[in-house]
């Protein structure tokens, strides 16, 4: 920003109002250039802008000559600016040629194109956001929504868009297409005739021969009618003999022309091969074929019929018949064939599904087989569970019982030992349990009841019990434990021969089934291949059949003829005479109608052309040259129309960007150069017209509600018509720190100019841009802006004009 | 000629109308010389062999 160029001073000399040298200094910061109507503010706007771009002012049509910028007393005009400090740019333009200018830079000799880089801002967009006039700023916040569209795109340089679609002369093409193609339809058979004929000139060379050709074919109409009267009249007098024999001679003339027809068509036929019986022969073929095959469907009373038929014509007819119903009976079996199929795929897809369920089961029935098998052979060794279960209490009880017999005799033994061992040792003992006393003298009578008790103790076998009891409670247990697997095996297995059998019934109605198709296909075949033979066989006969019955016509007719030709003979007919007259006439008449048909085709070609090319020769029109141009025409239009198609979506596109960049920099400067809290920010969005483009539309946000701009007081429109330009500005990469505004704001009241001049300084204080010099003849306007500059503390310099005496 | 928008805009039609984009060119240096009154004159060169005038 520092680095912009600001502008120090102009110096004028014969510029417009000021005939001798003036120089205005400029500083950064507000330059008002204060004057009434023809002091020359403009013309020092003018002059900053002519010494910048020249020729650009007239070709722009910022004026209407560029020599009108030469005061009227001077001979020269000279433009000295001095910008930046060190940068003094001056341009003289001499009258009488004021396309010749001399530019020059810190004195020496320049162009435009390098004046232009250096302040990296050309003409065009110099006047889009440097040079602001009241228009630009109006045309953005003032008017419908169409004329603020047009104005944001001219900020930023996209009007050519729209021009574009405005300027592309659609119609005025389409136009001359028309034109030209009703040039061309006042001879439409044009095209075609060139199409037909390729060229003009062919088409005049086939005019004149279908011309001579005319009159070929009328030369010959003439010749042949006169021939044909001559021989009319020679046949008249033949008219009354005839008359007598009128139908005898009609007879004849059937039975000679039907006759010849034979004649040809029985030309290379042999009569024996034809003969009656030999086709009753064939036919007897067919029958014996087709009646076995009529009563194996049922088709009982067609078979009697076929049966009975005795002509050759009731033999064709009804096999004819019996090969139709036979097709007939075919397609039923088809069909009965396509149900068979249906049931078989249904059966193996329940085959399949059964197959797989069992050998789900089977594969269930290995998991607990080990344990159903052990469980059997549990079964088989000691009976099944509940067996086991009563033998194991049986055993329980036996073992009790043993139990306490043993503890009381092994008690009873025990103390028989002691007392055995007492009374050996001491000669006598005393009973530890009864307390009694027992001397040596029973000694030998305990032994033998110690004897005899440990006899008894082991024949009681208490160990064989209790083993015994150990097992069955051992192989209970387990039984127990294996009895569920057990009996779901059991189950498993019922289940597994319920889908065998299933399984099985399937299969065998699977092999009925599709032995029943076998047989019915071998059917189906059967019959088809009779139909085919019989119907090949019929075709044969019934051709046989025909010729015979020709054979039989000829040779009758033959008869006839003769017949025929000895009666009229007998009545003085020259037969042979008035048949060659008729044949001659017949001759003509099938030559002149040939003739007459061509002579309408040729006529009618030949008129076609004669008017089409009388046409082209009358109007003068180059017809290829005509085609050619519609050609070019709508390839031109086809591009415009392709263009302005495209047009819309560009548009559409650039005009979203642009709405991108004013929702991010133009509202974020409204809100700096406008910092009250009436207004809580500004909106803006494409509005798409159905078919015509977009429209840019703004909303300011009030209270939470979006009003349109246009509601809005014209200090808040222009404040944000300055920010559209200061964003634009700013946006815009360039080297001038300045903007000049010639009396931008005409027509709005002293709230309006108040709120201007505060944004216009307020823009200066903050930053944004260095340096306003602006023109005007508003006191109040003046006034305004003085009072802004001092209360905002920015730097202000005003130039007082006045009219020239 | 070096403003940034001119560029912008060239860049624009050559991108946009890709087959058709010599023909927006020629038509939008005609406008930047001499406004819409140039563009109707190219259009005019274009055209005036028809007959056809803007």
């Amino acid at each position: 920003m520092s680095s912009r160029l600001t502008i120090d001073s102009v110096e004028l000399e014969g510029f417009r109002v000021f005939k001798g040298r003036v120089t205005f200094n400029f500083i950064e910061g507000l330059n008002v250039i204060h004057g009434p109507i023809g002091s020359g503010k403009s013309s020092i706007i003018q002059a900053i802008e002519f010494a910048l771009y020249g020729n650009q002012l007239e070709a722009r049509e910022r004026v209407a000559r560029l020599s009108d910028l030469i005061n009227e007393d001077s001979n020269e005009a000279t433009v000295a600016l001095r910008l930046g400090g060190n940068l003094i740019v001056r341009r003289l333009m001499r009258k009488g040629n004021s396309t010749y200018q001399t530019l020059t830079l810190n004195g020496n000799q320049s162009t435009d194109d390098y004046l232009i880089t250096l302040l990296g801002v050309d003409d065009d967009d110099f006047e889009r956001f440097i040079l602001v006039s009241h228009k630009t700023l109006e045309d953005l916040v003032y008017g419908p929504v169409r004329r603020r569209t047009l104005a944001i795109d001219r900020l930023f340089g996209l009007e050519f868009l729209e021009v574009l679609g405005s300027v592309l002369p659609v119609r005025q093409v389409s136009e001359a297409i028309d034109v030209r193609k009703q040039r061309l339809a006042s001879i439409r058979e044009a095209e075609d005739l060139l199409r037909k004929y390729g060229s003009i000139k062919a088409a005049l060379d086939k005019r004149s021969s279908l011309a001579t050709e005319i009159e070929g074919i009328r030369e010959q109409v003439k010749a042949i009618s006169s021939a044909y009267v001559e021989l009319a009249n020679r046949r008249s007098r033949y008219v009354e003999a005839i008359k007598r024999v009128e139908e005898q001679y009609t007879r004849y003339l059937y039975v000679r022309e039907r006759l010849r027809q034979l004649e040809e068509e029985l030309r290379n036929v042999k009569g024996e091969d034809y003969g009656e019986v030999l086709i009753k022969g064939s036919l007897e073929v067919i029958r014996r074929m087709l009646i076995p095959r009529l009563e194996s469907v049922m088709l009982q009373e067609l078979s009697e019929r076929l049966e009975k038929a005795n002509t050759i014509d009731e033999l064709l007819e009804l096999s004819y018949s019996g090969v139709n119903a036979l097709e007939g009976k075919v397609k039923e079996l088809e069909e009965e064939l396509e149900v068979m199929r249906r049931s078989r795929d249904d059966l193996g897809r329940l085959i399949d599904r059964t197959r797989g369920e069992l050998s789900s089961l089977m594969e269930r029935l290995s998991v607990i087989e080990d344990a159903a098998k052990q469980y059997a052979e549990y079964v088989k060794k000691y009976g099944d569970l509940g067996k086991v279960k009563a033998e194991l209490e049986s055993a329980r009880s036996e073992y009790n019982e043993i139990e306490t017999v043993v503890k009381v005799k092994a008690s009873a033994l025990e103390i028989l030992n002691y007392l055995i061992r007492e009374i050996e040792l001491h000669g006598e003992a005393t009973c530890p349990v009864h307390g009694f006393k027992v001397t040596r003298d029973r000694l030998s009578e305990l032994k033998d009841r110690a004897n005899n008790l440990q006899r008894e103790l082991s024949e009681l076998r208490i160990i064989d019990v209790k083993s015994r009891v150990n097992e069955l409670e051992r192989v209970a247990v387990e039984m127990e434990g294996l009895y569920a697997q057990y009996v779901q095996y059991q189950e498993l297995l019922s289940k597994v021969d319920e889908y065998k059998a299933q399984l099985n019934q399937y299969l065998d109605k699977l092999q009925k089934l599709e032995r029943a198709m076998a047989d019915l296909e071998k059917r189906i075949k059967d019959f088809r291949s009779i139909i085919e033979l019989a119907h090949k066989r019929l075709e044969e006969a019934e051709r046989r059949y025909l010729i015979y019955r020709k054979i039989k016509e000829r040779d009758a007719l033959r008869l006839e003829e003769n017949s025929l030709l000895n009666e009229l003979k007998g009545s003085g007919i020259n037969l042979d005479e008035v048949v060659s007259i008729d044949e001659a006439l017949r001759d003509m008449e099938k030559r002149m109608d040939e003739l007459r048909r061509r002579l309408e085709e040729a006529t009618s070609e030949y008129m076609q052309l004669d008017t089409v090319l009388s046409r082209i020769s009358h109007e003068n029109i180059d017809v290829e040259k005509t085609l050619s141009e519609i050609k070019e025409l709508e390839e031109i239009n086809g591009r415009f129309q392709r263009i302005l198609n495209r047009l819309n979506e560009v548009q559409g596109k650039v005009r979203g960007d642009v709405v991108n960049i004013i929702q991010s920099k133009v509202i974020d400067l409204f809100k700096q150069l406008y910092p009250y809290s009436d207004l809580e920010g500004i909106t803006v969005k494409l509005q798409h017209r159905k078919g015509k483009g977009s429209d840019y539309v703004l909303y300011a946000l009030r209270g939470g509600r979006d009003v349109p701009v246009s509601r809005l007081s014209d200090g808040q429109r222009l404040t944000l018509a300055q920010s559209f330009v200061l964003a634009v500005y700013r946006l815009m990469q360039h080297n001038l720190g300045f903007i000049l505004m010639d009396e931008p704001i005409p027509y709005v009241d002293v709230n309006a100019k108040r709120a201007f001049s505060e944004t216009i300084t307020k823009a200066i204080s903050e930053g944004m841009i260095k340096q306003v010099i602006l023109a005007t003849q508003d006191d109040t306007l003046l006034e305004a802006l003085i009072k802004s500059s001092e209360d905002s503390k920015v730097r202000s310099n005003v130039i007082k004009l006045q009219r020239p005496k | 000629m070096s403003a940034k928008s001119s560029e912008a805009i060239v860049e624009l039609i050559r991108r946009e109308f890709s087959e058709d984009s010599e023909l927006v060119l020629s038509l939008y240096k005609a406008y930047r010389e001499r406004g819409v009154k140039g563009v109707r004159e190219e259009l005019n060169t274009m055209l005036s062999k028809y007959g056809i005038k803007l």
